[in-house]
């Protein structure tokens, strides 16, 4: 098959991120600007203004960086969800006026795929299982018949969520992940918390805030920030244990923004090497929201001929993993 | 795995250095299955195996007290009827529970040479289901693979995700979570027997009951988190497609 070079564009959330690579897995550009909120969390109208600021220049400089004018690409592939309405929206418009304009396939793609094969490409993974932690999402998932589906995800908040409240509770501005992980390595008595594995299914939003009354009741900030994290990563570990166990997968990967964690890496590896599963995270530079993993994607999209016309591009910010056919890997 | 399998035999004749293992059944996320003999029985020792990513602690408590949930199931459940292999011994602090063999074979393997009797199968699962849930259980993992049969008698196994409660909603779940597991392996046999099994589950509990927890499993598929018609009526009123 001729190799595609497809450009993407990430908006989902925090990132405005603008990639091209091809389908061979070449990343020619990959040109992120993040949105960081003065205090607080995501401000979703806030991080568009940001989005809408920046995108012009972004897309520049990735053309710039790979050497390429917008005529020689193949398709323009985008993030259409899931994500914040308002976010979304501004990446749509960018990628539908490209498309138009220099009359390329409009190519639609899922945020979460997206991490998964950037996972897979940096990885060298053939079939692996995949843990995807991120600020946004918590979901153990890998492909059976067509489809990448889902065996354990978050019923209420994610991690890389709870984790950064509790920062944010302390004074820490975001990413509180590495803050807190830090404290944790600090740590030395742990404390019970609420564990809440459900059958497959997590929950955070208990264990976060026992975590905060600890904080109120004097406990020690480093051995909080220690019984927290062991306790939120024991349960990510347990579920996608119990995932390999029923999908006898022999890799294990973890990606999303939190695949960033030497904590969490360090539990996958050890209880991969004792099941006797191979384990590598995601490329560090590719575990945040990033355009090349949409670019990649889109490449791989477009190979089997996924493409929406211009006028039915809407985005959708609540779309689901396990919605999409997975034609590439049929 | 093989070391895995080689440590968990281990562990266990440490423990109990008169059970006399035969040889590992399965190596699951959560425990290890040892086929063995204790003490002149034919026995299965089920052992919480130590996680090595997680802290000591945790661990410790996470084992034991899942052990100690899954050993009070079964004793509870023989007191009320229900057949399950009884237990004979356990370690709740180091996670072994060693309970009665089973012989038999899997409903989930027999289901399609039951022939007629496949209903009465049915309907006496339905009445020790009823019995659990009168009791205030939840056996927490209701598939044709934990139902063993050998002549007239059916045993109902593995409680590790069991758990005590009186809740409509753990029962409606516990029950939902049989449908499901029906529909995917036996499809064509599913509303049938379904509707058997709730037949006996009423036996034990009562008109009443039956519509009650049946609604509440119509509820529990609706409701589905991410079910596509939920989602339409629900979040986006316009249907995605109204989302520009």
């Amino acid at each position: 098959m001729r190799d595609l070079i497809v450009l993407g564009i990430e908006s989902t959330a925090h990132t405005f991120g603008v990639g091209i690579a091809s389908l061979r897995g070449e990343i020619l550009a990959n040109v992120n600007k993040t949105y960081k909120p003065a205090t607080g969390g995501i401000h979703p109208r806030e991080a568009a203004e940001h989005h809408s600021k920046v995108a012009a220049s972004t897309i520049v400089e990735a053309l710039n960086t790979a050497n390429i004018s917008p005529e020689n690409l193949d398709g323009v592939a985008v993030s259409l969800g899931p994500g914040m309405g308002p976010c979304l929206r501004i990446g749509a418009t960018l990628a539908r006026l490209l498309a138009l304009t220099y009359d390329l396939p409009l190519v639609p793609v899922n945020h979460a795929v997206a991490h998964v094969e950037i996972a897979r490409l940096t990885t060298g993974f053939e079939d692996p299982l995949v843990v995807y932690i991120a600020g946004g999402n918590t979901i153990i998932t890998t492909y059976v018949e067509g489809k990448y589906r889902v065996f354990g995800e978050t019923l209420d908040i994610p991690l890389g969520n709870c984790l950064d409240t509790f920062a944010r509770e302390l004074g820490l501005k975001l990413p509180g992940v590495p803050k807190v992980e830090a404290l944790a390595r600090k740590g030395k008595v742990y404390y019970d918390l609420p564990y809440t594995v459900k059958g497959q299914d997590l929950s955070f939003s208990g264990l976060l805030t026992a975590a905060l009354n600890l904080l109120k009741k004097g406990v020690r900030l480093e051995d909080v920030c220690y019984s927290l994290v062991e306790t939120a990563y024991s349960m990510v570990v347990e579920v996608a244990e119990r995932a390999l166990a029923h999908t006898g997968k022999t890799e294990l990967t973890l990606t999303g923004g939190v695949a960033r964690s030497e904590m969490l890496s360090e539990k996958l590896r050890v209880m991969a090497e004792a099941r006797g599963v191979k384990y590598k995270p995601v490329d560090p530079e590719y575990a945040g929201d990033n355009g090349a993993m949409i670019a990649y994607t889109g490449a791989l999209a477009l190979s089997s001929s996924i493409t929406v016309p211009v006028e039915k591009s809407y985005i959708r910010p609540l779309w689901r993993l396990d919605e999409v056919e997975v034609k590439w890997r049929a | 795995m093989e070391s895995l399998a080689g440590k968990v035999i281990n562990d266990v004749s440490q423990i109990l250095p008169s059970f006399k293992p035969l040889g590992v059944l399965a190596v699951g996320a959560e425990a290890a299955l040892i086929d063995g003999t204790f003490l002149g029985w034919r026995v299965v020792a089920k052992y919480r195996y130590p996680k090595p990513y997680r802290n000591e602690k945790l661990d410790v408590r996470l084992r034991s007290r899942r052990t100690a949930r899954e050993a009070k199931l079964i004793l509870k459940a023989l007191s009320v009827g229900v057949p399950v292999p009884a237990p004979i011994l356990v370690d709740v602090q180091r996670g072994l529970l060693v309970i009665e063999k089973v012989e038999g074979e899997r409903l989930k393997e027999s289901i399609d040479k039951l022939g007629g009797e496949v209903e009465r199968v049915f309907r006496t699962l339905g009445v020790y289901v009823g019995r659990l849930h009168q009791a205030g259980m939840i056996h927490g993992d209701l598939t044709t693979s934990n139902v063993i049969l050998r002549n007239e008698r059916i045993t109902l196994i593995d409680f590790g995700l069991g758990d005590f409660t009186h809740e409509l909603e753990a029962q409606g779940v516990d029950l939902h979570l049989f449908l499901r597991a029906l529909e995917s392996t036996h499809p064509s046999l599913a509303k049938r027997l379904f509707s058997k099994l709730m037949d006996g589950y009423e036996r034990v509990r009562g008109r009443d009951k039956r519509l009650e927890v049946e609604n509440k499993i119509r509820e529990i598929r609706m409701r589905g988190r991410y079910v596509v018609e939920r989602r339409r009526k629900v979040l986006s009123p316009m249907g995605e497609e109204g989302v520009v």
